[in-house]
């Protein structure tokens, strides 16, 4: 046997220079999107005011950011792309006050390592720039040119020679998505700055130097309209500042939030949390608010050397943050004349805090009989046959099997069939209908429920059967992103199919003429926004298949929790469940039916 | 603040603005009414933040002055008090001490300063109704309004006021109802609002026992005042939807029948209608006119012949029979008409004889048959 140590010792060798690099490309490099950013940093480290972006095949084929800031000399251009050359930090006590953006300096090195790379140079009042080429890290060319004050940086084809993170990009519309978030993070939090963007040889955006604002306007096209609301609130040296949206520009996903420390795109869950506390009882369950939000804060009290990619922070004092935000988010809201406090949602027995806007616990009284010995009306507790704690606690185990097996479908048909009548039929904490079946109770959840018809629905349609459709009498007009422009073209005739009678107008916007009929809430054209959202938080970019496309819709369209149905809708949505293919699950696979039969409450209450 | 009062005219008074009251608010001042007191007459002013009511009554007044009082106790032991004679006096402390021959009864008030004060001065432009006209406007025309928060310009009822015409219209969207009256003599200038539901449903509450109201517009403001209470309401902002293009001008089919009976069929066959969708189909040839509904997932269908004429092309249009019924009854009795282009475009309904100086007409859009 071969001694281990030295098998290894001779398997090690040195690491070169070059394929370091690419190693530590991948933490900077993951996708296109991280180029872009490392470039716009670079261009705002420049102090530009001008940046013109083009990118082209999902940014693998290119991606070049032109800038008007001061440039950068020979010199200077080629340890741009050194590893660890930075202009920014040159002791370590810098770090602790980082001002600027990009500063890690390994940037721009990982990034010509793994692809091929131009810039090119000029700094005001010099006669001319220079020009680098490089491939795969290394210097191909450099040439004195006559170049603008500024900066350009092309990168082509990128990743041609790590094959295997090729590999692992998405298609060309994901990654083009990625992108255009990137590009809108920097337009946001740098209104001042005049931008283009071009994506395939197309105009995607052309922004002034504006207002945040207007600039939000821009970005946002659909409908923002006098829907936003400023924030501005200073406290103890932290300024929040921005703008959130109405309540009703909630979205089902978190695309449209965005957060900025020092101008710098951050994630923070606990922020985020902030934003949406500020709101309270304003947002619905499970949709999540606009917000476009600046925090100013002294850097040292901040930390974002946390990840590579730079989009964690840490603060010292988080919990102050926290509260500025939300207190921040409260009083724009209150100078909108909307009260977040009040609780337009809870049910006439609960009782809501008027300072937090949460729903109190019930008082301990009003759920127990009333008691009082003055009166002799004491419910005394048995003292000899005390329910044991364990039996307590088992008695409210939700055991209660789900209806999956034949038996029970055949039994649920006939009840469904008129066979078994439906005695009873009420709906619980408007999230569920309880009904009776022959030796059951029958608990259907009913938003899975009614995803299912839909789904089934929606499918059938897809595949030729079309839904019925309530024409509106004053067509939406819709303006949507340009990403989300893109998938919706793809889906127009399957949604046509759907009822959805939506039509092109214009290069971002859309008319819709005509809603499913009967399947939600009159006029409410945001379920072509949600089926997007859904689609999109799906990872579909692209022309989702017909299963996909109705359960997106089916999703989005269903009734919710905390409708209340009346007893022809809840009769009505028990009927067309059995009528269904498959009315166990909905398209998700979660159960829509649980049931508790009559031998299993014997069992419970001892009886058996 | 003291005076002497018979239960009658007071209780009448706070029944009167405490429909505003709102059953749950965080503000908990409007729960309460805000009591006045000046010479001999007693002010009563209640809330829910966006709309005012202002009653006075005559009373026999001893000492000046103001407190907020909680509606609902103040109501309810007013309720109980048939035919007595109340004296009411504030305690230093803001507790209301009522007394009758027979009993003390106590009740904490509030100090009145916290109370949101409605705006005093009226708008200049004015428009005088009869409570009967004004009452049949609003019947007609209320039912169509939106309950959309998302579309906020449609949870109102415009008021279009022009050099001779009233113009009231409703939509939410899927129907319309335009409403235009001859200018009652006594009217202001042009000017336009949108009217909330609420505070419409809170003067026809008020319109049965009432024979005139003035209208005061402004673009932020509408006060409604009668013989004995005011209602200062703010208006709906937003942009109200150009109706005037989308009402057809030249629909080539007429339907004409007799209300009642033909409302009666399409109840007896919406029974039968998907309960989502509501979907009734109305097929029309000169030969016949059928009212028809199914429902494939229950496997319940139902069809009827119904009277009536019919000049134009075969059509089968569809329609959610909620919306149809509704309309229906809305219109004044005896026949009605409506005028169809295709089977997707909007359907105009009017009674076949207008009210004098009436012009009354509904618009529905159908559900697109697949």
């Amino acid at each position: 046997m071969e001694n281990p140590t030295s098998t290894l010792s001779r398997k090690i060798n040195l690491l070169s220079e070059e394929v370091y690099n690419r190693i530590a490309a991948g933490e900077v490099v993951e996708r296109p999107a991280s180029v872009l950013k490392e470039l716009i940093e670079n261009a705002l480290d420049a102090a530009a005011t001008e940046i013109d972006i083009t990118v082209a095949g999902g940014g693998q084929s290119e991606i070049t950011v032109n800038d008007n800031g001061s440039g950068m000399a020979k010199a200077d251009l080629l340890l741009a792309f050194e590893r660890h050359a930075t202009s920014k930090v040159t002791s370590v006590n810098d770090l602790a006050a980082i001002h600027t953006l990009g500063f890690r300096g390994e940037a721009l090195s990982a990034i010509a390592s793994v692809a091929r790379l131009e810039a090119t140079s000029s700094m005001q009042e010099a006669l001319s720039g220079h020009r680098l080429k490089m491939a795969g890290g290394k210097v191909i060319d450099l040439i004195e040119t006559g170049a603008p004050t500024g900066t350009t940086i092309s990168v082509k084809e990128l990743f041609f020679n790590t094959p295997a993170r090729k590999k692992f990009l998405k298609s060309r519309s994901v990654e083009n998505s990625h992108l255009l978030t990137v590009f809108k993070r920097f337009a946001l939090s740098y209104p001042d700055i005049r931008w283009s963007y071009v994506s395939d040889g197309k105009d995607v955006y052309r922004l002034p130097p504006e207002t945040l604002e207007n600039r939000l306007q821009a970005i946002f096209s659909e409908e923002l309209g006098n829907l936003i609301f400023p924030v501005q609130l200073e406290d103890d040296g932290i300024l929040v500042s921005g703008f959130i949206g109405a309540p009703k520009l909630a979205r089902k996903s978190r695309g449209d939030q965005f957060l900025f420390v020092n101008r710098r795109w951050v994630q923070n869950r606990p922020l985020g949390f902030a934003v949406l506390s500020g709101f309270g009882p304003l947002i619905e369950d499970r949709r999540f608010p606009f917000y476009v939000l600046f925090i100013d804060i002294d850097p040292e009290l901040v930390d974002v050397n946390v990840h590579p990619s730079k989009s964690e922070v840490k603060f010292r004092n988080e919990h102050e943050i926290y509260n500025i935000v939300h207190r921040g988010v409260r009083q724009a809201l209150q100078k909108a004349g909307m009260d977040a406090t009040r609780n337009y949602a809870v049910s006439p027995e609960e009782k809501v805090d008027p300072t937090t806007g949460e729903i109190l616990p019930r008082p301990l009284d009003s759920r127990l009989p009333h008691t009082s010995p003055q009166q002799g009306f004491t419910f005394p507790l048995p003292q000899q046959n005390k329910m044991p704690l364990e039996g307590y606690q088992i008695a409210f185990q939700p055991e209660a099997k789900q209806a999956t097996d034949v038996q029970d479908a055949d039994s649920l048909r006939q009840a469904s069939n008129g066979e078994i009548e439906r005695t009873q039929v009420y709906q619980f904490h408007q999230r569920y209908v309880v009904t009776e079946l022959k030796n059951s109770i029958a608990i259907i959840d009913q938003h899975a429920a009614h995803e299912r018809i839909l789904y089934e629905k929606a499918l059938r349609a897809l595949n030729g059967g079309k839904m019925h459709s309530q024409q509106l009498l004053f067509p939406r007009i819709m303006e949507v992103s340009p990403d989300r422009a893109v998938l919706l073209r793809d889906v127009l005739e399957d949604l046509q199919a759907l009822g959805i009678d939506i039509k092109e107008f214009g290069e971002r916007s859309f008319v819709v003429e005509a809603l499913p009929a009967g399947v939600k809430e009159s006029g409410d054209d945001r379920i072509v926004l949600d089926i997007l959202d859904e689609l999109r938080e799906k990872g579909i970019a692209r022309k989702p298949g017909h299963e996909k496309l109705a359960a997106a819709f089916a999703c989005r369209a269903a009734i919710k929790f905390g409708k209340s149905l009346s007893l022809p809708e809840m009769n009505s949505l028990i009927d067309q469940l059995f009528a269904t293919q498959y009315p166990f699950s909905c398209p998700h696979g979660r159960p829509t039916i649980l049931q508790l039969t009559l031998g299993e409450l014997e069992r419970r209450f001892g009886r058996s | 603040m003291k005076f002497k009062v018979a239960q009658e005219p007071f209780l009448q008074g706070v029944a009167k603005v405490s429909g505003v009251v709102p059953s749950r608010t965080p503000l908990t001042f409007l729960y309460n009414i805000h009591a006045e007191l000046k010479g001999n007459t007693l002010t009563l002013t209640a809330s829910d933040g966006d709309v005012f009511l202002i009653t006075s009554i005559e009373v026999e007044g001893q000492k000046d002055g103001s407190v907020l009082v909680p509606a609902r106790p103040l109501q309810d032991l007013l309720k109980e008090l048939p035919g007595a004679e109340i004296e009411l006096e504030i305690s230093p402390e803001q507790h209301l001490l009522l007394s009758t021959a027979k009993g003390q009864f106590t009740i904490p008030g509030e100090d009145s300063s916290r109370y949101p004060s409605a705006p005093q001065e009226k708008p200049d432009n004015k428009i005088q109704f009869s409570a009967d006209d004004l009452k049949k406007i609003l019947d007609q025309t209320t039912f169509a309004v939106s309950h959309d928060e998302l579309r906020p310009a449609l949870t109102g009822l415009l008021l279009q006021f022009t050099e001779d015409e009233l113009r009231s219209v409703a939509t939410d969207g899927h129907r319309l109802v335009k409403l235009v009256k001859n200018k009652p003599a006594d009217g202001g200038e042009a000017i336009e609002v949108i009217v909330p539901l609420r505070t419409l449903n809170l003067l026809q509450r008020n319109l049965e026992y009432s024979k005139s109201v003035e209208v005061f517009l402004a673009t932020n403001r509408v006060v409604f005042t009668t013989e004995d209470l005011t209602i200062t309401s703010k208006v709906v902002e937003g942009k109200f939807p150009a109706y005037d293009a989308v009402i057809p001008k030249e629909n080539p089919n007429l339907l004409s029948f007799d209300i009642v009976p033909f409302m009666a069929a399409v109840r007896r066959v919406s029974i039968f209608a998907n309960q989502i969708n509501r979907l009734v189909v109305i097929s029309l040839s000169p030969e016949e006119i059928k009212v028809s509904a199914e429902d494939p997932d229950s496997g319940r269908k139902g069809q009827e012949s119904v009277e009536g004429i019919y000049d134009g092309d075969p059509i089968d249009i569809g329609y959610n029979a909620q919306y149809l019924l509704e309309a229906l009854r809305h219109m004044p009795g005896g026949k009605a008409q409506i005028k169809l282009g295709s089977a997707t475009s909007a359907g105009v309904m009017t009674p076949e004889k207008q009210d004098q100086g009436t012009d009354l007409l509904m618009l529905l859009m159908p559900i697109r048959l697949q």
